[in-house]
């Protein structure tokens, strides 16, 4: 292009692709630089059908991400039901600690395990909780049974 | 994007309940396009559908995000193009592996204003061997990966998404002045790469 081409018309021409809208094409026809530029922005669009077809998806592709979703929400379980473990073993610890009324301090929570720490991406979506509810269900068991436990035994 | 926005609502409001006939269905209408997409924006790489399962996967696990007012097609865009934004920046290499082409050779052009025979489009009926249109397309498509990749991704999805200028100010994020002065300047790059094909030498041996 060696001329530059009347701004009012270069929006349609880029809008409309390879198809100018008529208002466009009569103006081109008297304006020299506009017309050149129509081409070349037609030629342009033209070209640009050339690129050839991208590949077709394959089969099993819908599979391939569901098979991806369930393998991503047994790991999630596996590391959400670890995550609680350590939390009740923890609250248990504590728990126990006090009803002993035992003046040292008692056990500091156990550190997350280094898995956990190297997975924590999986729990910005705390989705796992939601499906977690048999084992805060049994972790609840399990907390009452042991302070019963102790409970019974007189707190030694 | 040629689904209306409410076939695909309401079928995405199942999948925000865990629905998964209704996630395959999204796919299943989507998949193309996805795989297209990046297949053209990213690059021709033998692992576009594994990223297109990114993509995919990504939809399902920001699915709750999603808010009804919004186009589902528009947001699944928009995953789609920092997903490969993210992909290009990581592996750094992907403009740099494909041969430089020149920006600076002079706008080529035959008697009829357009760039060269072999460059018209099917409709024409212009013929060609394979080969030709082999050559032809390979060029085209180093055109589009010479291009920034702001240029690049508007005119990918003008051109072949037929997305419309409030569409890609959306996806973009951007606004639609901002994107037609995307889209214009992607054009002149692309015109300015493509003009060597009709250069007098390319026309000779087009004629031969």
């Amino acid at each position: 292009m060696t001329t530059v081409p009347c701004p009012t018309f270069r929006d349609a021409w880029v809008e409309r692709g390879a198809t100018a809208p008529p208002e466009a094409i009569a103006h081109a026809a008297s304006c020299a630089a506009c017309r050149e530029a129509l081409h070349a922005h037609e030629a342009t669009w033209v070209a640009l059908g050339r690129s050839p077809a991208p590949p077709r998806v394959s089969d099993g592709f819908r599979d391939r991400v569901f098979a991806r979703l369930e393998a991503e929400r047994a790991r999630r379980r596996r590391f959400g039901f670890a995550a609680l473990a350590v939390a009740a073993a923890a609250a248990i610890l504590v728990a126990v600690a006090l009803r002993r009324g035992d003046e040292t301090p008692g056990p500091s929570p156990a550190a997350p395990p280094a898995e956990l720490l190297a997975n924590l991406d999986f729990y910005e979506n705390l989705e796992f909780l939601e499906e977690s509810g048999e084992e805060l269900d049994w972790i609840a068991a399990m907390t009452t049974e042991l302070e019963e436990s102790d409970a019974d035994s007189g707190g030694e | 994007m040629s689904e209306a926005p409410d076939r695909d609502t309401p079928l995405f409001l199942r999948v925000q309940q865990g629905d998964r006939a209704a996630f395959d269905e999204l796919m299943r209408r989507y998949e193309a396009k996805v795989v297209g997409l990046i297949h053209r924006y990213v690059g021709p790489r033998g692992d576009a559908e594994d990223l297109a399962q990114d993509v995919f996967l990504k939809v399902f696990r920001a699915r709750r995000t999603f808010e009804p007012r919004a186009r589902f097609s528009t947001w699944l865009y928009r995953i789609t193009v920092n997903l490969c934004l993210n992909d290009i920046r990581a592996r750094g290499a992907a403009r740099r592996a494909l041969p430089s082409v020149s920006h600076s050779a002079p706008v080529g052009r035959d008697g009829e204003g357009t760039l060269a025979p072999a460059m018209r489009d099917a409709r024409s009926g212009a013929p060609g061997d394979d080969a030709a249109r082999e050559e032809e397309g390979a060029e085209v498509r180093r055109a589009i990966a010479e291009l920034p990749e702001a240029q690049r991704i508007a005119l990918v999805l003008n051109r072949y998404e037929d997305m419309s200028y409030e569409d890609l100010a959306e996806v973009l994020d951007l606004t639609v002045p901002a994107v037609k002065s995307l889209l214009f300047r992607a054009r002149e790059n692309v015109r300015k790469t493509l003009a060597p094909l009709a250069s007098p030498e390319r026309l000779r041996e087009a004629a031969r």
